[in-house]
């Protein structure tokens, strides 16, 4: 895995709003300007291109859920506007079969899109500027790959950050006291007392100094991302020299008129 | 995750699920996420999933290969409790609880539902290029499972995928990929020049299906309710 997709219940409410309004926002966008008979023509290779990502995503390289996303590839054909379509399309479907949450398809289309959207103008700005040529299509793809998977790690991160979550007091705590508006765990002593739904248990754990932080999460994120950078560099760069060697017009589709 | 496989389960096995209606089935969805993401309680989520395990059980499909493709979110999970670990085992529980649930919820819709009826369904939410989008994505999925499948068995016959280095394995993959690519490609142009000749012109017509049964979508909606105020009633007492 070179990203996370979000599962359902694990960030606030309002995250998760937002997130559906900027993406719902650039649907809209993105789908006014496939309404004209030469952009509904590309829709059958946004179909093939999301359903090439499906495939991807369901070939595991290495156990514990390591797989190629192909989302900078989607990126460099398609374009950043139907590439996010198309990152939308496949979060969607992932969602019903449990990868990734529904309710967090807007933030994970989002991070994915972000990635479509970064690695079409980093790899035509390298490739067109500074690497031309055959020979240096593994490495601009490679580093494009690399560059556009770090910054949505990061992307992915911030939003973690954001939700600011201590999910030990967002589960149950007890009952609100109408009077003073705290919660109080009604459970907390007699016949009933229980400690599966008192509260007070994390502050034992915190002060045993058994707790993780957010420094933690990062770390283990940048490292276990990194192999997949690398992995998914790889697989792309061999991808698009093929693609280069054979078909180039699938490549700089874009690059004349602007990008769609 | 055998994207075949829950296909087949939902268009060629029969259960008093399939009966239900796929407009039912997104409401109850719905209902059973909403329940689930707002829940505070960890009895209450225990609950929705025991009740899940029930009504899969109750199908008659595959049962643990079914827990198996909902279990996906563990690893994302527990990622994300490293961000917030309290040292307690009931917040990671809990964390566990709501996303193994939903994830539950979900895969039960798509076992048991034609991805065309989901579509169909989500159809008047959805821009309309994007509804085109995932009818073409379903319809292009299968096809090139089947490619991918006769390129690597071509790619271990020919010995791409052994006796090699780790590297030239991923190259050799990757390779195959991007010929499955140009394939695709090409597939995707049949497939165009197929709706112009029918008389595409920016919408797909999609259909709902036929007739359900309607004590299977009133208990499906029932259920859904009865979780969502015991999510909310629980955070209050």
């Amino acid at each position: 895995m070179s990203h996370l997709h979000f599962p359902d219940g694990v960030l606030p409410w309002w995250l998760i709003v937002v997130g559906w309004i900027v993406t719902g926002a650039l649907l809209l966008m993105v789908s006014r300007r496939l309404s004209g008979g030469e952009q509904r023509r590309r829709l059958p290779l946004l179909g093939v291109m999301a359903a090439f990502m499906l495939v991807g995503m369901s070939t595991e390289i290495v156990p514990i859920a390591y797989h190629v996303n192909l989302t900078v590839l989607a990126g460099i054909i398609l374009g950043p506007s139907l590439g996010f379509l198309a990152a939308f399309a496949v979060n969607l479907i992932l969602a019903f079969f449990g990868h990734g949450g529904l309710t967090v398809v807007g933030l994970n289309a989002l991070i994915i899109g972000a990635e479509c959207a970064l690695g079409f103008y980093l790899f035509r700005g390298l490739f067109q500027g500074l690497l031309r040529g055959r020979r240096w299509v593994v490495l601009s793809t490679g580093l494009v790959t690399v560059a556009t998977l770090l910054s949505s790690t990061a992307l992915l991160i911030a939003v973690v950050g954001a939700s600011r979550v201590d999910w030990a007091e967002a589960r149950e705590t007890g009952a609100l006291d109408t009077a003073t508006f705290a919660f109080v765990n009604p459970f907390r002593e007699g016949v009933v007392a229980s400690e599966l739904v008192a509260g007070q248990a994390h502050q034992e754990g915190r002060e045993a100094g058994l707790s993780l932080g957010f420094a933690d999460f990062v770390k283990v994120v940048v490292i276990l991302g990194a192999f997949g950078w690398f992995l998914e560099a790889l697989v792309t760069g061999t991808i698009v020299s093929l693609l280069w060697r054979l078909r180039p017009e699938l490549i700089v589709a874009h690059w004349a008129g602007g990008q769609s | 995750m055998d994207i075949g496989t829950l296909d087949y389960w939902a268009n060629q096995r029969r259960s008093w699920l399939h009966r239900a209606s796929a407009p039912v089935k997104i409401i109850w969805l719905g209902l059973v996420l909403t329940a689930v993401v707002s829940s505070g309680s960890l009895t209450v989520l225990l609950l929705i999933y025991a009740s899940l395990l029930l009504m899969i059980a109750s199908t008659g499909l595959p049962f643990i290969q079914i827990l198996g493709v909902a279990s996906y979110p563990v690893v994302f999970v527990l990622l994300l409790v490293v961000a917030r670990w309290d040292g307690t085992w009931l917040s990671p529980l809990f964390l566990l609880g709501k996303a193994l649930t939903a994830a539950l919820a979900a895969v039960t819709v798509v076992v048991t539902t034609p991805y065309p009826r989901i579509f169909a369904t989500l159809r008047p939410v959805l821009p309309g290029p994007l509804a085109d989008a995932l009818f073409l994505t379903y319809r292009s999925l299968f096809l090139l499972l089947e490619l991918m499948v006769h390129l690597l068995r071509a790619l271990r016959l020919r010995g791409g995928l052994t006796g090699v280095s780790y590297r030239r394995r991923v190259v050799n993959l990757a390779t195959a990929l991007g010929l499955l690519f140009i394939r695709s490609f090409d597939l995707s142009q049949g497939l165009y020049a197929a709706m112009h000749l029918r008389g595409y012109h920016g919408y797909i017509p999609s259909s709902l299906g036929l007739s359900s049964n309607s004590y299977v979508n009133s208990l499906l909606v029932a259920h859904g309710v009865v979780f969502l105020v015991a999510s909310v009633v629980s955070s209050f007492f």
